[in-house]
């Protein structure tokens, strides 16, 4: 074919025949915006942005559905196209929530919170998992268009999270196409399609359902495609952009997809496919449980030998030598449970060492539990017929575990028998392990390690290989063929009921709960620790969920209600195994033995809490604690401001209720990021003089921030209290008047136990190391290092990330 | 979580559930070669007959038509004609055009509203009304028009509306 010359913005470029313009453009370097075209897809025309100028055609023609022809004359910038592109930018940005876009302060609060917030719901770039890939950001933050000139629509209802895996916020949807284009690319008939029309219009399965009762087979290309937040992966999406994108195998099931293994910090955080089509389409397990599978906090990490009753970590080579006295000790009483999922050469070393010492072999498929075991091996365990048993993977019953001389367990779980096991070694998992595994066609393919294991954990293969040597066995002379893929497999790519249900004897669905929505089978123990309910704790008595992300929980705590003063905190745990976290008590009343807690979703702890209902219970408040505000300080007559942001709006309420009980002039001052964030407002507005309310996008009240009440009117004050995030806090400290009249803000650092053993709140003000809890958490506004504050309450980041809960339908499941 | 709605739940109801045999798709298909710009036909077809377009309709369809019922969903939904739950024994039609608007149709619909407990566009629980407005019925000399079924009624008054009701059955 030959190449061809058209020119763009006054420069000659290299076209091919079948090129469109935008790509004749991108291929010379030439930017064009555009948010529907994706290199891998169809040229579709939905989004307007890549509109140009070409001479001889009427108007301003699409560059993405455009082909280059020999001689075009293209132009990518005028004065009209800036204008079409910012009027579309307008357009999507009036139901697509942007606050952040046009906050005067979003470099500054960007800066300080370097990761968004891990809120359930999008309500801005900073609560979005999205915001370090968002294509519509990039664009919007460009030359083209930042003032929103038109009224912003939020639809909470329109956040839909009942599908395994997958995260639906349709406020962030553009409906570039992309999803269901990807979707009918690689599966033939799309799932997913646009239903409805004009504003009704949305991403959706056929009537609305949910897409796993739908054709959708959850390969998560959908996600991958999309350039806003609208589809995001429920456990991977906080990570960030990748640091590098790895090629590997996956080993969940015998077909070995190729997989795209993307790398975070050293952590497997994600799976996709290698190109966007049919041959490479990878299945649910690949995609979404293998990145949960591979990061569990149920991974067996220490090496352990019993020694006497206990059992006690040791070196590997310890583990060996004691691995070496079993089979010596017990050769042909020995049963070896080896994987067809292992890589070949552990395969090879386990049939070397039963092969050795006479013992039996038993070779399970990677999809079993142990219920598969031949029924004579069975048997023969259940009896107490082995005096030796090395098991790989989660074969063993605890019943048979006890009747067992010495058991030693290879795993990359935790396991139940793992208690009575004489020697237990930690595995390396998939992506963390390199080896050869079977081709379709039976030939040997090899893998590379992704990333380096955690903790004690090696290759099964690496133990073997160590005892092997030990032993002297040439484990040469056990070579053997591998099997090709039977000619009746069902590639769980092209079928739901075909997904592996199981792994190395554990049930996936148990780790990865999601599972269990697309019909796959939990473990029975699972199913015991479900029936198990809570009991004891505390009431909850209401939640109400006021605006996206906050929550008005309402417990039932009589002594608490019968102290709490205001300024005081409660440490909540939703469960008896949750993190502690303080939340700023708000409202209470000692005779109906209530209080009322503003629970903001930010992470697994709050999401937690958030997702309680009426009648549920929460394991844990203890309070209250914290020394109140010391209100003694605020003279009859005097003029207090009250600076409240998130959910220091609540926070700021019972100081302004005490306050105008002592004759105290109070004005609140209220920021959010855009009106449908505010709340409270009518139960402020009756509690104090003045109310002023401010919104970052200028949607409602004044634009901007208490940063500005502070700056022009702090001078007024004769006593001043604000409470939000850091960022706020740091900002009114900034324009506070510096002539040491009284400033307070309320902290609220990571904390343990409440009571000032820990340390962990540790705060520094006025160059003093205080505790937060017992100190604070009132302290002086103009004394307070926040930058040190900042960096320790993003200490546990990537645990509090690993952590997210894996969300279904308000309840969430643990790990 | 309030905000959180499980979508599944809603289609158990019966107003949803098709009353046309396999053997009556088949007839109504089979009338078209399986080409897709004979789909948005197909579904008028279908819902001459049952009145609305069920589930199971869009089932058949999108089998018949080889693609999938997320596509013919998206193509059905797309068209304001085309209903997805079973219409009331009797329809009415509120003329929401320039002259009826000028002559009070808002009002018009406003106690229609108020009278059947339903906003516009929903069928009474009893399935026995459904409510509608149009926006024009070329009939403005009669403004406020109004149409019960098939026929015309010409400036209506509110206590006309109680006479109407009163005569469905």
């Amino acid at each position: 074919m030959s190449t061809f010359k058209i020119t763009i913005d006054g420069r000659q470029v290299d076209a091919e025949p079948g090129m469109t313009v935008l790509q004749a453009a991108k291929k010379a370097g030439i930017f064009i915006p555009s948010l529907c075209a994706h290199d891998e897809l169809d040229p579709y025309g939905a989004c307007r942005l890549c509109v140009v100028e070409i001479d001889g055609m009427r108007g301003t023609p699409t560059s993405c559905t455009t082909p280059a022809a020999e001689g075009m004359v293209v132009r990518t910038t005028s004065e009209q196209l800036e204008t079409q592109r910012r009027r579309t930018i307008e357009l999507m940005m009036s139901s697509h929530p942007s606050p952040c876009l046009v906050c005067d302060s979003r470099a500054d609060c960007e800066n300080e919170k370097k990761t968004p917030t891990r809120a359930t719901s999008a309500t801005r770039c900073g609560a979005c998992s999205n915001r370090p890939g968002c294509e519509l950001r990039k664009i919007a933050l460009g030359s083209y268009s930042r003032d929103i000139g038109l009224p912003m629509i939020y639809d909470p209802s329109k956040v839909e999270r009942d599908d395994p895996f997958i995260d639906k916020d349709h406020n962030l949807c553009v409906l570039c196409g992309r999803c269901f284009r990807v979707c009918e690319k690689i599966h033939s008939k799309p799932a997913i399609s646009i239903a409805n029309r004009g504003k009704k219009a949305k991403i959706s399965a056929a009537f609305g359902r949910s897409w796993s009762s739908e054709e959708c087979l959850f390969c998560g290309a959908c996600i991958d495609a999309c350039p806003t937040g609208c589809l995001t992966d429920r456990w991977g999406k906080w990570f960030g952009e990748p640091d590098k994108t790895v090629e590997s195998r996956c080993a969940m099931c015998p077909k070995h997809c190729k997989i795209m293994l993307r790398i975070k910090d050293g952590k497997v955080v994600s799976a996709g496919m290698a190109a966007l089509n049919k041959e490479s389409a990878i299945c649910p397990i690949g995609r979404f449980a293998l990145p949960q599978m591979v990061n569990s906090p149920r991974r067996l990490r220490k090496i352990a030998v019993r020694r006497g009753r206990e059992q006690v970590p040791v070196p590997p080579e310890v583990a060996v030598e004691r691995l070496f006295e079993i089979l010596s000790q017990n050769s042909g009483k020995i049963l070896v449970i080896s994987n067809a999922g292992a890589t070949y050469e552990s395969r090879k070393a386990m049939r070397a060492i039963s092969g050795v010492f006479g013992g039996k072999l038993v070779e399970m498929p990677l999809d079993s539990d142990a219920s598969d075991l031949p029924a004579d091996i069975a048997a023969d365990l259940a009896a107490g017929n082995y005096s030796a048993v090395f098991s790989y993977g989660d074969y063993v019953s605890e019943e048979a575990a006890q009747k067992i001389g010495h058991l030693a367990i290879f795993d990359v779980m935790k396991t139940p028998a793992q208690k009575f096991a004489e020697v237990v070694l930690p595995i390396s998992a998939f992506a963390e392990t390199s080896g050869t595994l079977a081709a379709p066609d039976g030939s040997k393919m090899a893998v590379p390690a992704a990333v380096a294991s955690s903790g004690d954990q090696r290759p099964l293969n690496g133990y073997l290989c160590d005892l092997c040597k030990k032993l002297g066995v040439d484990v040469k002379k056990y070579d053997f063929d591998l099997e090709p893929l039977p000619a009746d497999f069902k590639s769980p790519t092209e079928d739901k009921k075909a997904l592996p249900r199981r792994v190395l004897g554990h049930f996936l669905a148990d780790y990865v709960p999601d599972l269990g929505l697309l019909g796959l089978p939990h473990s029975p123990k699972w199913h015991e620790k479900a029936a198990a309910k809570a009991s004891g704790g505390f009431e909850i008595l209401e939640n109400k969920m006021l605006v996206p992300n906050f929550h008005e929980l309402t417990v039932k705590a009589p002594e608490a209600a019968k102290f709490a003063r205001p300024g005081q905190f409660a440490i909540l745990m939703a469960n008896s195994d949750s993190e502690r976290s303080p939340f700023t008590l708000v409202d209470w009343n000692a005779e109906e033995g209530w209080v009322k807690f503003i629970i903001e979703e930010v992470g697994r702890s709050s999401a937690e809490i958030g997702a309680l209902q009426k009648g549920d219970r929460l394991a844990v408040l203890s309070g209250p604690l914290g020394t109140p505000l010391d209100l003694g300080r605020f003279k009859e007559g005097s003029k207090a401001l009250l600076l409240g942001g998130c959910y220091g709006i609540a926070a700021i309420y019972p100081i302004a209720r005490e306050l105008k009980k002592a004759g105290v002039r109070t004005v609140c001052a209220i920021e959010a990021s855009s009106s449908y964030m505010l709340y409270y407002k009518d139960k402020l507005a009756s509690v104090c003089d003045e109310l002023i309310v401010s919104t970052r996008d200028g949607s409602e009240g004044r634009r901007g921030g208490c940063i500005n009440v502070m700056e022009e009117r702090g001078a007024e004050f004769d006593e001043i209290v604000a409470i939000g995030c850091v960022f706020m806090m740091k900002q009114c400290a900034s324009k506070a008047p510096a002539d040491g009249r009284d400033m307070f803000c309320s902290l609220n650092p990571i904390m343990v136990d409440g009571t000032g053993m820990c340390g962990a709140c540790r705060v520094t003000v006025g160059g003093e190391t205080k505790f937060a809890c017992v100190d604070g958490p009132f302290f002086r506004l103009d004394k307070v290092d926040f930058g040190e504050l900042g960096k320790r309450r993003s200490a546990y980041r990537l645990i509090e990330i690993e952590a997210m809960p894996r969300h279904l339908n308000g309840k969430c499941y643990r790990g | 979580m309030e905000y959180f709605i499980i979508r599944n739940l809603t289609y158990k109801a019966k107003a949803f559930v098709t009353i046309m045999t396999e053997g009556r798709f088949k007839t109504i298909l089979e009338a078209y070669p399986p080409k897709r710009e004979n789909l948005v036909s197909v579904l008028q077809d279908i819902q001459e007959e049952e009145g609305f377009i069920s589930p199971e309709a869009v089932s058949e369809t999108a089998e018949y038509f080889s693609i999938s019922e997320a596509d013919a969903y998206s193509v059905a939904s797309f068209y304001a004609q085309f209903k997805f739950k079973k219409p009331g024994r009797h329809t009415i039609k509120v003329c929401k055009g320039t002259a009826c608007h000028v002559r009070g149709s808002g009002s018009l619909l406003a106690a229609l509203e108020e009278r059947l407990g339903i906003k516009e566009g929903e069928t009474t629980p009893d399935g026995l009304v459904s409510l509608e407005r149009v926006a024009c019925l070329g009939a403005c000399a009669l403004a406020p028009a109004m149409v019960v079924d098939d026929k015309v009624h010409a400036r209506v008054t509110l206590a006309e509306i109680e006479k109407i009701l009163k005569s469905l059955k």
